[in-house]
């Protein structure tokens, strides 16, 4: 679904993604581990074009989207939840939604209903400002919002982030079954193990703007990889 | 009694006019944080505009229609060639713009000469309210601008134009994500306010003398009124608009109209000292 070959971006002089090779199979969920400062942030804001890419190549399907802007590469079908979550904090909760549908090929819709089913609270607060939302209603408004333009990628920041532990249980059950009933490949980017462990088909280790380890779930009781890895 | 009603109108006319210049200017602060220091310029364009119209027989109703596209047209045209290339730089963004204003103020005056113009509003008469004579035309200007106030809040509140903007003021990345083309709606934020300049433009010309320069005095205004309301709120410009509306037409009552305006002035500044992200910051 998403395929990325020797991207590499910098903040001014300092390179920041050395050639990052990755793959986002059909209704694959891949998390991206590293510790901090490793690139993680960077990798996902280069595939919004919100870092300048400076080489390299991003294909999103048969299309390829290196180069395009940051709304042509969600018009293309890319739904994209930073970290820190990025919603609106002075529009309602219904206004968070309809700018998600701005990537429509009409730029308008009605939300999904199975969001709604899942998250019913954004239908009870729907008209209220998102700014006073819970940390983990805030990021299930955030996904959400990325979901409403029907996205084939969704990139995931550290969802778990400043959420309670019982709601990232909830996000990780709801992501799986999205990939299940839906045509949708997921990146995320996680700290919490436990998470990646309960969501993730595999996952890729990055080190100083590279991917370099990839494995399968099971890999994830190595402790001696972890410690190599991940360890700080 | 007698005498607070055309107090009253003449305070409503200020702020009625600068209501709808400075939302123009709130907007593109808010949303590119760029002064526009040409800002005023639209109001004489729009001012023009009406002069022009008039002067091959149209009225002032064809001009009150005119001027806002004219507006917006040499708004969308300046931003695209000129203003785009600036946003990142706060100082350049200033000097271009102050540059721009230089211009567009010698051009008018090179086109229409030096002298004020002539041009004739729509209603010659007085009304009488509450004892007092007041002028029709006044009236009119306070329903009309009022009115527009209210369209461009409903504008923003209702359409899709207003949440696009309204979400890219708060992020610009954001709202890219969602799939805004920011490019675009830079733009059109910065004719729209251009197009509000111009349309207080046509209204104030029956009221003033209708020079090249005559957009200058209501930059200044307009600039502080965002500043002490506080930027990218529409709350905060209708709160900054009463306040130096309202108090510089009351002190003009007391004292010459140029010192009136600037103890309004010191006033802001110290109103800033005392809340520097304005009244009602966004």
């Amino acid at each position: 679904m998403l395929r990325v070959s020797q991207l590499t971006a910098a903040y001014g002089s300092a390179q920041v993604l050395n050639g990052v090779d990755l793959e986002l199979g059909h209704k694959e969920i891949v998390a991206l581990l590293g510790r901090n400062g490793m690139g993680k942030t960077t990798l996902m804001k280069s595939l919004m074009a919100i870092v300048p890419v400076s080489g390299g190549r991003v294909r999103l399907g048969e299309r390829d989207i290196t180069g395009l802007r940051t709304h042509e590469i969600a018009k293309s079908g890319v739904g994209y939840v930073p970290q820190g979550r990025g919603i609106f904090d002075k529009l309602t909760v219904e206004e968070n939604l309809r700018m998600g549908m701005r990537a429509l090929p009409n730029g308008a819709g009605g939300v999904p209903e199975f969001l709604y089913e899942q998250f019913p609270i954004l239908r009870e607060r729907r008209a209220q400002v998102a700014g006073t939302l819970s940390g983990g209603q805030k990021q299930q408004l955030a996904i959400s919002r990325a979901l409403c333009s029907n996205p084939k990628v969704l990139l995931l920041d550290e969802p778990s982030e400043g959420v309670q532990p019982n709601i990232v249980q909830e996000l990780g059950v709801f992501l799986r079954g999205l990939v299940d009933r839906h045509d949708i490949a997921v990146l995320i980017v996680e700290q919490n193990l436990e998470l990646v462990h309960q969501t993730a088909d595999r996952f890729d280790i990055m080190v100083k703007g590279r991917i370099v380890h990839s494995g399968a779930n099971s890999e994830l009781d190595d402790q001696g990889m972890l410690q190599r890895f991940l360890s700080v | 009694m007698e005498s607070f009603v055309p107090f009253a109108l003449n305070a409503l006319t200020l702020i009625s006019i600068l209501l709808i210049v400075s939302i123009g200017l709130a907007i593109i602060f808010g949303l590119m944080n760029v002064i526009n220091l040409a800002h005023g310029e639209f109001i004489t364009i729009g001012a023009f505009t009406l002069v022009a119209i008039q002067a091959v027989g149209g009225s002032f109703w064809l001009a009150l229609l005119a001027a806002p596209a004219v507006g917006y047209a040499i708004g969308f045209a300046l931003e695209k060639t000129l203003v785009v290339r600036v946003y990142r730089n706060p100082l350049h963004a200033i000097l271009v713009t102050w540059g721009l204003s230089l211009i567009i103020q010698q051009v008018i005056q090179l086109i229409f000469g030096p002298a004020p113009q002539r041009v004739v509003g729509p209603f010659p008469g007085f009304v009488t309210i509450a004892g007092a004579n007041y002028p029709a035309y006044r009236l009119f200007l306070i329903g009309f601008a009022l009115s527009v106030f209210v369209g461009v809040i409903l504008l923003f509140k209702k359409s899709r134009f207003g949440l696009d903007l309204r979400a890219s003021i708060q992020s610009t990345e954001m709202a890219s994500v969602m799939g805004v083309n920011a490019d675009r709606i830079n733009a059109q934020a910065f004719a729209f306010g251009a197009a509000l300049a111009a349309l207080a433009g046509v209204l104030l010309a029956p009221l003033t003398a209708v020079t090249a320069y005559m957009g200058i005095n209501y930059l200044a205004r307009s600039f502080f009124v965002v500043l002490v309301g506080g930027a990218g709120s529409i709350s905060g410009v209708a709160a900054g608009s009463g306040i130096i509306g309202g108090l510089e037409t009351a002190l003009s009552y007391q004292i010459p109209a140029t010192v009136a305006q600037a103890l309004v002035l010191i006033l802001a500044i110290v109103i800033l000292r005392f809340r520097p992200r304005g009244i009602l910051p966004s």
